[in-house]
């Protein structure tokens, strides 16, 4: 079956990755900006990950006949520095036009504090006056509960984005009926210890349905197992949910939500 | 249809089940007499909130959303309130339009 990952870090992935991605049935993919693993120490290697992001990284997906789009921000682990912070938001618009590009992401919360919540607001007013569709990374294991109430707080405090326009990740099943309730497209994570497993993201398919949701690897350079959606559409077929479900969350959903950016030049094989 | 979905979950659901049980009893063979008092303290809350998992087990509905909860962080109704967040109305082209607001979140950086 094709399907598309929604959201996996490629920077940290080999080359053998993009083929192994090509052979299980994926056509592509969109990759927000992320932390590193360490806090970079200036602007300049924001705009060289950028350049990375939106150069490079298609360019690599290519070779092996799949589609990379790409999301552009600080990640919320970096914005406790907000003096950084706001000189990436200043450049971010030097790439938003590029081809590929489908919107600010994946801003959000980390340790849900003031200086990541007031990025967080700034990324959503630059997205607002952009008119770009948003990701949002919500935090992990026991901050979660409480980031996710606080995004959605500045969310609903916000006229400006449209919620079909927004896309609420990693949830899981305590945070998964306010971001769908709230009229957000949601994302599952399947993680190998956090987040959530492939059954796991099944059984929140059966009990909240497929619409505005979305699975993914968001494989990294941490624990994570980039071929994870396939296990998720195994999973699926196990529990006899029918060829169409599957296709939905796991290739329809996507093209959706990102078909909403003018930039999102995806073509169907 | 419930017949059939123990069937395919009952031996890895059993097989969970030991790893749980095995775990604990790994947990019980290594208690460190020389543990600090503070370590002892952080594994016995780490405990405590295992064992009201496995409680929340043997009862019925939502069990895997009130056990996430059960290991989350409560939510603070009144945060906008103490963070004094600004609205986003008080930001233009990514740059803040308040310099209180500046001085505010510059007290903050580098902590």
């Amino acid at each position: 079956m094709d399907y598309i990952d929604p959201h996996i870090h490629m920077v940290s992935r080999t080359t053998d990755d993009y083929a192994t991605l090509a052979r299980m049935g994926c056509v592509g993919m969109s990759e927000p900006a992320f932390w590193a693993g360490y806090d970079r120490g200036s602007i300049d290697g924001f705009r060289d990950y950028f350049e990375q992001l939106t150069s490079f990284e298609p360019q690599r997906a290519a070779n092996y006949g799949l589609q990379h789009f790409t999301w552009l921000c600080i990640n919320a682990k970096e914005a406790e520095n907000v003096a950084l912070s706001r000189e990436v938001i200043g450049i971010i618009p030097e790439f938003l036009k590029r081809p590929g590009v489908l919107g600010i992401g994946e801003i959000g919360l980390n340790k849900n504090t003031r200086n990541e919540a007031t990025v967080f607001l700034e990324h959503l007013d630059l997205a607002a006056k952009t008119n770009e569709l948003v990701l949002i990374h919500t935090p992990h294991l026991q901050d979660k509960y409480a980031g996710t109430r606080m995004i959605l707080d500045m969310l609903q405090d916000d006229a400006r984005p449209t919620r079909e326009r927004v896309l609420v990740d990693h949830v899981e099943e305590h945070t998964i009926k306010p971001v769908l309730d709230a009229g957000y497209w949601a994302g599952m994570t399947l993680y190998p210890t956090t987040k959530c497993t492939p059954a796991r993201a099944a059984d929140m398919v059966e009990m909240y349905g497929p619409e505005r949701l979305m699975v993914n690897s968001a494989g990294d350079w941490g624990p994570s197992k980039p071929t994870a959606v396939p296990d998720f559409i195994f999973e699926m077929r196990q529990r006899g949910h029918s060829e169409t479900l599957i296709k939905q969350v796991v290739y329809d959903n996507p093209l959706t939500f990102f078909r909403q950016c003018d930039r999102f030049s995806f073509v169907e094989r | 249809m419930a017949d059939s979905i123990l069937e395919r979950e009952f031996l890895p659901l059993r097989a969970r089940l030991l790893d749980v049980a095995a775990t604990l009893d790994r947990l019980d063979r290594s208690e460190d007499g020389q543990a600090t008092k503070q370590v002892r303290q952080a594994y016995q809350e780490q405990m405590q909130s295992i064992e009201a998992a496995l409680r929340l087990l043997l009862e019925g509905g939502s069990r895997a959303e009130r056990m996430q909860l059960l290991f989350s962080l409560p939510y603070n109704e009144s945060w906008q309130a103490e963070f004094k967040v600004p609205p986003p109305k008080n930001v233009r082209d990514g740059q803040p339009s308040s310099e209180s607001l500046a001085q505010d979140i510059a007290e903050d950086v580098g902590q």
